[in-house]
Order: C-alpha cells, then structure tokens, then sequence
C-alpha cells in the first residue's frame, strides 16, 4: 500500500486550457517573445497591400543598376529591380497561407488517426501504424520532389505533401498520449458510465493530452516553414513571381558576394518565424510543468 | 555508554524557498539499535534518511542543526569524506526495488561493485562474500541470481538483491525508506522478518527503518519515532509508543486502525478529522491542534510546543511534544453508532464459473503465455452485503471487479444481475439501468477524477447518465453527503487532497440507483489517518442507499472489519469463501493460512506465526491443479495428481483443498521474538 | 532475440514493398504521362501509342509495378533500349540483369552508370558528415547533460536550440557569405572538378559543415536530454549512495543507460542527412546524387526519380531496421526475456 496521497497536488497533467487560464502562458519570456514575432507577421501578412511601399512585382530598372539600400528602397531591391521590402512583406503571406493550411491538415488527419489507433487498438491500430510507417520511410524532401514533380507546384500540392510527411508523426505522438491516458482512472470511470467512444475522446482524453500536442504543433510549424523554404530554394516551390522567401534567398545568391543583403535579408525572415515557433513550443512546455 | 552511530540534533531542512520541512528533529541511534520513523506522507520521514546521507535532490538545504554519523559531521564533511562515510559506514535500502538496480548490468557486477570498494579492482574475488550474503537474505540458489538481469526477479526477489547490496558495505548504519511499500502482504511480512533477523544477527550495525505502516514497524524496531509536519512529536520504545501512547496524534492515528482490539467487527472506525498538513500552510501552535480531539482552545492553536517532555506515567525516555502531556484524554468513542443496514434477502448479482485469461505480451511482439486471471469463479453478492474479494497481487480480484463493471468482458460464465448476464456486456452495450445499478470507486484518487473538469460537471453528468436531471439542487445534495465543504463542486480535481478526491469519487458512483457499489482498493492510496474517515463514509451511504458493496483488497483488518462474507483468490481461482467469521476462523486453507500469518497488527508483543520460507524452484505447476500448489507449506502426494475437491460445510463455508477440513484446524507454529 | 529480429526484418521488407509500390504508382500515375515523358513534349500521337504498346503501358498498374520489379531484379528485359524504340539508347550489359533500373532519360546512358558518376561523391559527403557528426554530438550532449544547468550546459543548450531553428539552406548561405564571399578562406560552390584552383579538399568542408552543423545540433539535444533523464533515475541515486566515485557512476551507470534513445536517433539521423544531402549539394552544386535527385526532378526523368527514390526508401528502412536492432541489443529488458 502506498502512503501519500492524501495532499493537495498540482495535477501531473492537467488540460492546457486549464493553464492558459490567467495567461500563464504570457509569463513565460520565450512564449512571449515568440508569440509577438509570430503576430507581427501575421499582421504584416493581412496588411501586406496597405503597408508594403510597393507592388512586389513591379521592376525600378533605375534601381536594378544599384540594388542596395537607399531612401527610395529602405531594404533595397533585388537583382532585377523589385523592391525587397514590398517582397519581403507579400512573402509573409504566402508564408502565413501555406503553413498554417497544411499544418492544420496534418494535425487534423494525424490526431485522427492517432485517437482512432490508440482507442480502439487491434487491427484499426495496426493497419493505421503500418500506413505511417511507409510514409516515414520517404525522406521528407524526396516524398515532396516526387509529389510536387508528378503533380505539379500549387498551394495544395504543398498542403497534401506536409500533410502525408507530417500525419504519421503526429498520429504517433497522439497515440502514445492516449494510450497513456486510455488506462486512467477517470477513462475507466466514462466508460464504466457508458459513456459513448466520442465523448470520451473529445470530453475526456482531448483536453487532456492538450499540451505535448500543442507544443508538437509549434515544433512542427517551425519545421513546415523551413522545409517550405526549402522547396521555394530548390525552385520547387508556387511558381512566380508570386514572392516566396525561400526562392528569393536564391535569387539572391549568385550575388552574395556584392549586394549580400538580398539573400540575406529574405533568409533572415524564414528564420526569424521558425525562431518564433520554437519559442513558442519552449513556452509551453515551461508553463506546462 | 557507547558513542551513538546517528546523532541528529535540531535538525531543519528546506527546499528551494519552500517553509522547512523539517522543523527540528533530534534522534540518536545507539550501536545494534533499531529505531523506526513512522509518519504519513509529508511528515518529512523520507527527509529525514536523505539529509542523513546529505543526498537532498530537488534543490534541498540542510538550514539548521547537525547531524553525525560515527561522529563525523555530515554538513561539513567534504564529497570525498561522505564518499567514504557512504561505501563504508552507511547503506540505505529505497522503496520501489525495481527502479533502485541498473537495467543493463548483471546483479552479480552490481553487487561486486561495494566490496570492490574497499579492496580496490585488483583485490581479492569477492564472489565468496556475496555469495555469503545472498544467503543471509535467503536466496536457497545464490550462484544463479549472480547471473540474473534485474528484469529478471520479482520484486521481493529485488528487494532483497538491494538489502544484500547495502550489507556487503558491512556499514554502521543501515537506513531503509520503506523497504515493503508496494510489496504483497506476504512478501512484505518476509523481508520485515529478514531485516529483524539481520538486526538481531548484525553486531553492533544502527538501522533507522522508515515506515508509514505502524504493524511494520511494531514488528522491527526496538525503539520508535512518530512524525508529523516536520517533527517528532512522540518517542520511546515500541512497547511504550504502541502500548501507552502519551501523545493525541499518536492515539488517535493507533484507534483509527481497523485491528483496533477495542472497536469490534462492524462497529465504526474511529476517524481523525482534516488533513496532514504541508509545510507552508502550517499555523501558529502545535501542527496537529486543527485535528486534535484534545485541543484546548487559547493554548494549542497559539503556542507551539517546543520540547519534548516526559510522558507521565511511563517509563525512561518515553517522550511527547504535547502542551497537554499530562491531562489529554483518551480519544473520544465515535458517537455515532453503524446504520442499520437493510439486507433484504434476495441477491444483486449471481456469479457463476467466470472465465478470463490474457495472453501476455512482451515488447517487440514477443509472446509470453497465458495468464489466468479467473479460473471458474462463482459467488454470489446479497442484497446490501459487503462481499470482500481478498488475494494478493495477480490473484485476478481487480479483473473480476472488472467484469463486472464492464470494461471487460468474461471469456465464459455468467453474471446475472437484473435478470441479465453481464459477462459478456461491455459497458458500452448495457442498458441505462444497468449502468445507473452498478457503479466502481478506484484506488488511486489521483487519476480517478478527470484534472480538466470541475467537480460540478463531473457530478452533474453522473446524475445525468443515472437518470437524473443533474441540476445544481442534485449536485448540491451530493456534494454535501460525501461532506465536502459547499464549494467544492467549483473546484477542479487539482484543487482537492486525496481524500476529498476520493469522496468526489464516491459521489459519483452513489449519483444513480447503486444496487452494487464496486470499491476496488478505495482507501489503499490514502494516507493512515484519513482511511477510516473513507470507509465509514462508504458504508454510511451504502446504509441510506441500501446499497451492496464489492470490496476488493489486501488489508485483511479493513475487510474483516466491515465484510458480511469474503472471498479468497490465489491466481483466479476461489481457494476459500464464506462468512467474514468462517474465513477468519478455522478452518482455514493454507493460502488464507497464509495470508492471515503475515497480519501484523501494531503490537510489539505480538507473535507471528512463522512463515513457511517460499520455495523458489519449486515448479509443480500444472494446469487444472491446485494454483497455490507451489508455494504450498502443507501440500500432500496426491495434489501433484488431480486437482483438489472443493468441500462445502452446513454452514457454506467453502474451502478448495484436498485437505480434509479437521486436517485445517490447527495453526502454523509461532516464532518467538529475538 | 532471433525472433523478434526476423519479424522486425519482415515488417522492414513489407514495408519497403508497399512503399515502392506507392512510389511507382506516383511517377507512373497516368500511362499517357510516361510515354510523353519520354518521347518529350513534341512527340507525335502515333509515336506514343506505339511506344505505349511497346512497353505495355496501358496494363493495369499492379502488372506494369511486378514487371518493374522483375526488371530490377533482372528477371524481365527492358524494352526501352536497342534501336527499335528509335530512341538511340542502348546498355553494354544487355537488356537483363541484376540492378538494372533503366535508362536516364536525362543522360541518354543506362542509369546504372550514371549513379556510377554520382554515388561515390555522396557517400564522401555523408560519411564525413556522420563521422563528425556522432563524436561531436556525444560529446557537447554527454557534457551538457552531466552537468545540468551549469554555464556550460547553458551555452551549449542555447547554441544547439538557436542552430535547429535554421534552415539549412540559410546555414549555407551564412557560410558562403562569411568564408568564401568575405573571407575568400573557402570556395563556394563544390564541382569537384580536379582541375579547380581549389583542392578537392577544400570543397568538401563547406558542406559537410552545414551538415554537421544541423544535425550535430539536434543529435546533441536528444544525448543531453537523454543523459538528464538518466541522471534522474533511482538506480543513478543507488550507485552514488552506494559510494562509487563519480566517474564509475557516470561511465558504468550512467551512460551506458543514457545510449539507448541516441543510437537509435543517430541511425534515424542518417536518413535525415539524405534529406540535408539534396539541399546542400543543389547550393553547392556538388555532383552528388542529390543534385543528380533535383535535375532529375525538374527535368522530369520518372526513370531516374525512381531509382534514386528507391535507394532512399531502402537507406530510410535500413537504418530504421539497424535502430530497432541496436535497441534490442542495448537494452538488456528485450535481449533477455
């Protein structure tokens, strides 16, 4: 027999709204900061049309002569003459559409997937295990070559490729969490009452393996934005001139050695959102102890 | 007199910014003494050991006193000095053995490590001692255990591998944090007998034994320490702490036992209101005055008693830390007297030959046999009765409680309760009225409730899926008869102490009808003094409801206490059932036999009966033969030859033995205490 | 123990099975398309009919997918070469044999050969790259966990972290601006070719370093956090109570505990290194066969996309097989039943 329960206890898992309550997210620094640079963005992507100074595509031939910084063009222009602000923004938005997009889709298909696997076990398990297990044996960037030569660049051939890539991880992680939680007391207790498959998924294991997949989720994310700059850098990424941060970090390059600031500054901009999506996850992790 | 091994004075140890834990603790531990540490979780006990050995993880600060073990001092010692003190003069044996070896290193390397210690690697072979005490803590076939992976032992084999480890260091001072918590009964029972002998053999070696279980420690120590909130609030020898207890805390906790001899079967525990405080909410006075039958208002809830004093009447170094030593009084009898309990005749449920085995499954798909969890179980529940299932672990009572229930289903057999087989039902598939008549209250208060809920809709949706409307007035009603304060249904599952989670738990499962309350380990996670409060609350709302109860446990004093008939498994099959009178009186199957022998009550007086050592290699099993045939100590020619008769007397007291019933009456031979 | 190996290796060969069944039903999608895919965009009707009825184009997709696996295998010819397809390409080994994956329709030649040219450079690439790679990461992670929350487990935490959240592409990127445009120390594209003013040396370190540097960073995460855990472990608390010096502690008990969840992760890694390999050899125009993957991507050589995919698919299940072994045979708890 085991002494020791009767004290008060923080919970070891408790659900994360239950701890976003009192925005105790927002004491932790790193959410903060990540969550800040993560809103910046978004707004510079919604505004992009009222704030960027220019139009993305449009070439200043007199400026293509020189294309560093100067009054007319705060961040320069690229090779060609395109003003490198008015890029940077209109990138934010294909950045802000393609990844929230098909993060959500591999979430949604993996969670399913994975509260699916983990409840009712079996063969429903074992088929869904097996279909992720040959998906994870694709190399990520192999898997979006293939797809994305076959069937050509557009935003949904994107979404579908992160969502085949990404599912089996996040089905996995679901998986593991439900059938960790599947055997609780409390579990046990909804279906004792039965309580139908449905319920107690979303009433009873949903809010409770809330923080490992959210913190997954921001990982992910972060991972999305550099294997869509990835994509965008190897030329496979949407087709232009739609500005892609990824493409324009290639663009600039070739020229690295005398304007360094136009591949610079783009990689910078991928870089700084995948910073913000992994300060995010740090934050709840603290939060979540 | 001899310099003490452990000398530990106005000892104060913190964590992180945390209030003390430790609030002062002085104990001295004489050569070849053995002193136990008994408190409930919180007291700081396991505190205590740690701070002895200067090993306080978790950011824990030694913030006052002094400790000297063999008269070095601990707080100033350097690293390496302690290093010495640890290999040399000190041991300390963990609870939970399965965690305290390394995986990936053979016992035999993990024992050699400490005499390598001391002869350095190229001394002499060290496998000779070992072997020897192996031994000492009755492995019959050391060589082989040597070669074993920790994976490979049980855990009382386990937990005697550790205490070999600890005595190869031939230390001083030998700490165990309790050594048996988590073990079965009768396991427990062998390794308190093994470390009595190693103290009585031992020469000279201190043992401080930590314990929150009072029979344990009446069966070891020669003198003992009470904790509570950080402090000792009563010492003396076992015979003076448990026979004339002296302070409030200390009787109150021995009269809350279920063994109590002066509270007869069926009467009402006596219960010790509130509960153990943390450190950080401790008030001014003495720490236990919220909870003292014996608190005088102005004195105990303002003062904080700072010395111990000697208990009156009692003899030499029998001390309390009490304001009142010399006129509290004996704790009140409950007032309150059992509710009648209408047993109507007629049954709630009807078991009959209930069938389940599991296929065992290791990692990376490998398969390990069957397990029989029940094995043509039958029994039958009045309605009202408290039927106790009893069995250690593996004996298949929670796979019954199971069944039941439905969250799982019988390979064959039947159940009948409402005129239909359960069986086969999963919960998923019963009928509202089923589900509304048979509810379950688990053991562990911390999972049971969900943490992302509040009480209120944990409740409103029991009284909703048991037919009811589930509205504040209901839940309101519910909350209050498990006598938890009003606002409690506000509250989420984090917010409760273990206790109040377990009366939430109980509310739940009384929201219905409740024929059949199942109450698997209810109060086996709680602490001590909060247990009795649980038990009495589940029998006085079983008593309104006129409800039956399913209890399933190990502690054979609870289940005496409050059990109308009682059930005995030994590896799924029913080896004895009958009345609480017929099974704890004679005769008895050797398994209850058994069972019975390693109750300890909280007696040092006490004489127990002396168990048959377990036979290790013994493989006589077979399938359809006697389970318990292995570990049997009366076992004949002829239970190696067919499966043994289950014989029914006048009465119903049933026994499955191929003894004959006058071959049970007489009991095991006792063992006089060293 | 031989069992469970023989079933993982099972689960392993299905699993590469249904794979490259997926694979070949991706590129071969629609008949029509590899037969223009081949003839190039201005081929006539009547030449890709013919050409479709000539390596039987139109049967159902599970015949076509056995049939390119007999190819493979060397059990089936391949039709496309010798004159009569008209399209100039032939193979000195014949039609038949063992390994046989077609012909580059990139490079005209048999593809056999062109992965000849290609996979000995990235076999260099990775090697260096995993062989810097695991003593590098055991080391900063062994140090950074052992000793949790110093300044030295901070600097090297906060490193590794900030270096996961870069892309690689942008880790090159940083590199060729500081050590080739700046520096001028390294040159910044890799060609390999002899006859480069920079050694073949010199053009290797560029990007075996933003290899190293990617995975090393997070390799180190998961030793560090690996070691933490095992720290924390009470069988830890025993040996050091048990007064071992800290040392036999940290080598007898500690690691050999915390190696379990690495080495896993380290095989996994390789895989992920097949990923890094295309990047990195496109911007450093490495002719490795992850360039080789990319122009065969853009070109649209379905042939040549295959048979690379295809040796990535039974890299990743290999190394996932060598993991799953390496598990086994680290922990005692599944060795020994």
């Amino acid at each position: 027999m085991t002494a020791g329960a009767d004290r008060t206890t923080t919970p070891a898992r408790a659900g994360f709204l239950v701890r976003l309550r009192g925005s105790r997210l927002l004491r932790s620094r790193s959410a903060t900061v990540g969550l800040a640079i993560l809103v910046f963005w978004l707004v510079v992507a919604i505004g992009a049309p009222w704030i960027a100074p220019y139009d993305p595509t449009a070439i200043d031939f007199a400026a293509s002569a020189d294309p560093s910084p100067s009054a007319a063009h705060w961040l320069g222009t690229d090779a060609i003459g395109r003003d490198l602000l008015s890029r940077i923004i209109f990138g934010a938005r294909t950045t802000f559409l393609v990844i929230p997009l098909s993060v959500f889709s591999a979430f949604l298909v993996g969670a399913i997937a994975g509260l699916a696997g983990g409840w009712y076990g079996g063969w429903t398990d074992t088929i869904l295990a097996r279909a992720g297990d040959v998906m994870l044996a694709f190399p990520a960037l192999v898997l979006y070559i293939i797809l994305i030569t076959t069937f050509g660049p557009s935003l949904w051939n994107i979404v579908i490729a992160v969502t085949l890539t990404y599912a089996p991880g996040v089905a996995r992680l679901m998986r593991g969490q439900v059938l960790a939680v599947k055997g609780l007391e409390y579990v046990l207790a909804a279906r004792a009452a039965g309580e139908s498959p449905i319920y107690i998924m979303a009433a009873e294991i949903l809010p409770n393996v809330g923080t490992p997949l959210i913190v997954d989720l921001c990982l992910r994310t972060g991972y999305a934005v550099i294997l869509v700059g990835t994509l965008g850098f190897l030329g496979l990424g949407l087709p232009p001139p739609t500005p892609d941060w990824g493409g324009m970090v290639v663009e600039g390059v070739n020229l690295m050695t005398i304007y360094p600031h136009i591949a610079l500054l783009p990689a910078a901009a991928v870089t700084s959102v995948v910073v913000a999506c992994n300060l995010l996850a740090d934050g709840f992790r603290e939060t979540a102890r | 007199m001899t310099r003490p091994v452990l000398e530990i004075a106005g000892l104060r140890v913190a964590y992180g910014d945390g209030a003390d834990v430790l609030r002062g603790v002085d104990l001295t531990i004489a050569p070849g003494e053995t002193y136990g540490l008994v408190g409930e979780s919180g007291s700081g006990k396991s505190t205590v050991a740690y701070a002895v050995q200067r090993y306080l993880g978790g950011g824990g600060r030694i913030t006052g006193g002094r400790i000297l073990v063999d008269g070095t001092d601990i707080g100033s010692a350097s690293e390496a000095g302690l290093r010495q003190l640890r290999g040399r003069r000190m041991a300390m044996v963990h609870q939970n053995p399965a965690t305290a070896l390394n995986p990936a290193m053979r016992i035999g390397r993990q024992l050699a490590e400490t005499p390598r210690l001391r002869s350095g690697e190229g001394g002499a072979d060290p496998t000779a001692a070992i072997l020897d005490v192996l031994r000492r803590v009755r492995f019959q076939y050391p060589e082989q255990i040597l070669r074993r992976w920790p994976h490979q032992l049980s855990g009382g084999q386990l937990q005697r591998v550790v205490i070999a480890m600890a005595l190869l260091a031939r230390p001083a001072l030998l700490l165990l944090d309790e050594p048996t918590t988590g073990l079965d009964a009768t396991v427990e029972g062998e390794v308190a007998s093994l470390v009595r002998e190693i103290a009585d053999q031992s020469g000279g070696m201190a043992i401080l034994y930590i314990s929150h279980n009072l029979g344990l420690i009446a069966r070891v120590a020669d003198r003992i320490g009470v904790m509570y909130a950080g402090q000792i609030v009563e010492e003396g020898t076992a015979r003076q702490v448990l026979k004339a207890p002296a302070h409030p805390y200390t009787r109150a906790l021995l009269a809350s036992l279920p063994g109590n001899p002066l509270i007869p079967p069926g009467q009402r525990l006596r219960t010790i209101p509130g509960l153990v405080p943390r450190p950080e909410d401790l008030a001014p006075g003495c720490a236990f005055a919220p909870r003292c039958y014996a608190m005088q208002p102005g004195l105990c809830d303002r003062l904080m008693p700072l010395d111990m004093s000697a208990a009156p009447g009692s003899g030499r170094g029998h001390v309390a830390r009490c304001l009142r030593l010399g006129d509290a009084p004996q704790p009140p009898a409950e007032a309150a007297t059992v509710m009648p309990r209408r047993r109507a005749g007629g049954r709630v449920v009807d078991v009959v030959d209930l069938c389940r085995s599991f296929t065992a499954r290791r990692a990376f798909g490998g398969r390990a046999g069957r397990v029989v969890a029940a094995d043509r179980v039958s029994f039958a529940i009045g309605k009202g009765d408290i039927l106790s299932l009893v069995g250690e672990s593996g004996s298949g009572k929670s796979t019954i409680a199971r069944i039941l229930t439905g969250l799982d289903i019988a390979d064959s057999g039947t159940a009948m309760a409402l005129g239909t087989d359960i069986a086969h039902r999963p919960a998923e598939t019963r009928t509202k009225e089923l589900i509304a008549a048979i509810r379950i209250v688990f053991q562990n208060p911390d999972n049971t409730l969900n943490p992302a809920h509040r009480v209120g809709r944990i409740l409103r949706r029991a009284l909703r899926r048991g037919g009811r409307a589930g509205s504040a007035e209901e839940v309101a009603a519910l909350v209050e008869a498990v006598r938890l304060p009003a606002d409690a249904a506000d509250r989420r599952p984090g917010a409760l102490s273990g206790g109040q989670k377990q009366r939430v738990a109980i509310a739940r499962a009384f929201a219905g009808r409740a024929d059949l309350i199942i109450a698997d380990e209810p109060v086996s996670a709680l602490d001590v003094s909060v247990q009795a409060a649980i038990v009495e609350l589940l029998r006085d709302i079983q008593a309104q409801h006129g409800s039956a109860i399913l209890f399933v446990s190990h502690d054979l004093e609870l289940v005496r206490h409050i059990s109308d008939r009682v059930v005995v498994l030994y590896r799924g099959t029913v080896v004895e059932q009958g009345s609480t009178a017929q099974v704890f009186g004679l005769p008895r199957h050797p398994y209850t036999e058994m069972l019975l022998a390693a109750v300890h009550p909280p007696d040092p007086d006490h004489v127990a009966p002396e168990l048959p050592a377990c036979n290790e290699s013994a493989a006589t099993e077979a399938p359809g033969l006697c389970p318990f045939l292995p570990r049997c100590h009366r076992r004949l020619p002829l239970c190696a030859a067919t499966p043994p008769p289950e014989r029914v007397s006048a009465e119903g007291h049933a026994i499955r033995c191929h003894h004959a019933p006058a071959d049970l009456m007489q009991l095991l031979p006792t063992v006089t205490k060293g | 123990m031989a069992r469970i190996v023989l079933n993982r290796l099972g689960q392993f060969a299905f699993i590469l099975l249904i794979a490259s069944f997926l694979l070949f039903a991706v590129t071969e999608f629609s008949p029509g398309n590899v037969a223009s895919k081949i003839l190039g965009p201005y081929a006539l009707e009547s030449q890709v009919r013919s050409l479709s009825d000539r390596l039987g184009l139109d049967d159902p997709l599970f015949t076509r997918y056995l049939r390119w696996l007999g190819m493979l295998v060397g059990l089936v010819p391949n039709e496309l070469g010798g004159p009569a397809t008209g399209l100039g390409l032939s193979d000195p080994r014949g039609a038949q044999y063992f390994g046989n994956f077609g012909f580059s329709l990139m490079q005209g030649r048999p593809i056999v050969d062109v992965l000849a040219d290609r996979f000995g450079h990235t076999v260099t690439l990775t090697v260096w790259a995993i062989g810097l790679t695991v003593p590098i990461s055991l080391v900063l992670g062994v140090l950074a966990g052992m000793t949790e929350g110093s300044a030295l487990d901070r600097i090297i935490s906060v490193t590794t972290v900030s270096l996961t959240s870069l892309p690689e592409f942008v880790v090159a990127v940083l590199l060729i601006f500081v050590f080739a445009a700046s520096l001028g120390w390294l040159p910044g594209t890799s060609p390999l070719d002899p006859g480069d003013r920079w050694s073949v040396g010199s053009q290797l370190v560029l990007p075996v370093a933003v290899l190293v540097i990617a995975s090393s960073a997070y390799v180190t995460r998961i030793v560090r956090s690996s070691v933490v855990d095992t720290l924390a472990q009470p069988f830890v608390r025993t040996a050091r109570l048990k007064g071992l010096a800290p040392m036999r502690v940290a080598m007898l008990h500690v690691l050999r505990n915390a190696m379990i969840a690495p080495v896993t992760v380290i095989l996994l890694q390789i895989n992920w290194i097949l990923t890094g390999v295309v990047v990195v050899e496109a911007i450093f125009a490495y002719p490795g066969i992850g360039r080789l993957m990319l122009e065969a991507a853009l070109f649209g050589d379905i042939y040549l996309i295959q048979a690379l995919t295809l040796i990535a698919l039974s890299v990743a299940v290999t190394t996932q097989f060598l993991g799953d072994l390496a598990y086994v045979l680290l922990d005692p708890r599944i060795r020994v039943a």
